[in-house]
């Protein structure tokens, strides 16, 4: 391996355009998940706007539904019967894993958006919990990973690399990724999420999943122990999990204690079991 | 063996009429739909997707004798250890006995 062939996270910008854009429909649910508000009738009628997304919510809703006797043919019908937040849940997740359906080498895009649902839904059985805003908890974990999108666009045979590091030889995955690129997918992750001209919270959960001690945010602390749990409970089910390191200072602030959390794990589960089954994931 | 039950959490849209409650089903605001006991129908099956109702806990025969469950128990306590494997904060150990305790328990 050449250093030449090694991008900086300045040169990483570049690539962004080499992934698709985000979707209007997704930079919109964003906006208004996150923002405590999704208006019913102005979301029917943005989705209307677009066939793919509507077949897409179709396909899920009358899977999500599929031990009743009717079948769903209109998005106002899915809407009725699941809920605006459940169908704006369902479009945005089916939104990404269709445009960021990767099919290069070694990247596994179905496993990437697994592990990011499982993550949204533990960071969003927690904010229920603690009281904080879930959509955007939702919404945040879906999207904390976009960094190893980046970096995989970028160099794929680097981030093989990476994970042949991390899989072999038991670093862990931020570690090994700084090794051979200098920088981890929480600072790459952080070049994307700009560039996507993300909200200013959601950009800051990317770049402190892993670590977020610094950032004293709620909403990245929120998301940090989402994926340590989401690890934890198995949900991506990969023969080599393993879950990274818990920030002490993280549960503290958020005053999260486990146990008292603990009996909501099996409704994560269900939860989890449900959207994967959901969107065939 | 006798009609030993377990315990399974489910997603709602995953069960179906004709399985029994384990546990009560609460709305989004809290309030009782059904208590535990309760044989679900068609009815008030489509009435939990309405209402949003996520997950439910039902009761279902379980024809494990107790060799299959030290089994299965060591098999829990084997993917613990590897997915813990290493050293990390006094908070990841914590994680791991809760989700020790909690996967011992909902595999008896």
């Amino acid at each position: 391996m050449s250093a030449a062939t090694i991008p900086s996270l300045d040169e990483l910008l570049g690539y962004a355009d080499k992934l698709p854009s985000l979707p209007e429909v997704i930079a919109y649910l964003i906006r208004e998940l996150s923002d405590e508000k999704a208006d019913l009738e102005k979301l029917t009628r943005h989705i209307n706007t677009d066939p793919a997304v509507v077949a897409r919510l179709l396909a899920a809703a009358n899977s999500a539904s599929s031990g009743l006797s009717r079948r769903v043919h209109s998005a106002a019908q899915a809407f009725m019967l699941l809920g605006a937040d459940r169908v704006a849940k369902i479009i945005l997740v089916s939104s990404l894993i269709y445009r960021y359906d990767a099919h290069a080498t070694g990247f596994d895009a179905r496993l990437f958006w697994r592990h990011s649902l499982g993550v949204a839904i533990c960071t969003r059985t927690l904010a229920e919990q603690l009281g904080i805003n879930p959509e955007l908890a939702f919404v945040s974990g879906m999207l904390h990973d976009i960094g190893r999108l980046l970096m995989h666009t970028a160099s794929p045979g680097l981030v093989m690399q990476a994970l042949d590091l991390y899989r072999l030889d038991g670093i862990p995955s931020v570690i090994a990724e700084r090794q051979v690129f200098g920088y981890n997918h929480c600072e790459a992750g952080r070049v994307l999420a700009t560039a996507w001209k993300l909200p200013p919270d959601i950009v800051d959960t990317v770049a402190a999943h892993h670590e977020p001690d610094g950032f004293g945010s709620e909403i990245c602390d929120l998301v940090h122990v989402g994926e340590c749990l989401s690890h934890a409970l198995d949900l991506d089910g990969v023969p080599n999990n393993r879950v990274p390191d818990v920030s002490e200072l993280a549960c503290a602030r958020l005053g999260l204690s486990w146990p008292k959390f603990a009996p909501h794990f099996a409704e994560i589960g269900a939860r989890f079991d449900d959207f994967r089954v959901t969107l065939g994931l | 063996m006798d009609n030993k039950q377990r315990i399974l959490c489910l997603a709602t849209a995953r069960a179906a009429p004709g399985m029994v409650l384990a546990k009560p089903v609460y709305d989004r605001e809290g309030s009782i739909l059904l208590t535990a006991e309760t044989v679900l129908d068609s009815v008030m099956f489509e009435q939990l997707i309405r209402r949003g109702v996520e997950a439910i806990s039902v009761s279902v025969p379980d024809p494990r004798d107790e060799k299959a469950i030290e089994r299965d128990l060591d098999d829990v306590r084997a993917r613990i250890d590897t997915i813990f494997r290493g050293t990390g904060s006094e908070a990841r150990s914590q994680l791991r006995d809760t989700v020790l305790d909690y996967r011992i328990e909902s595999t008896r």
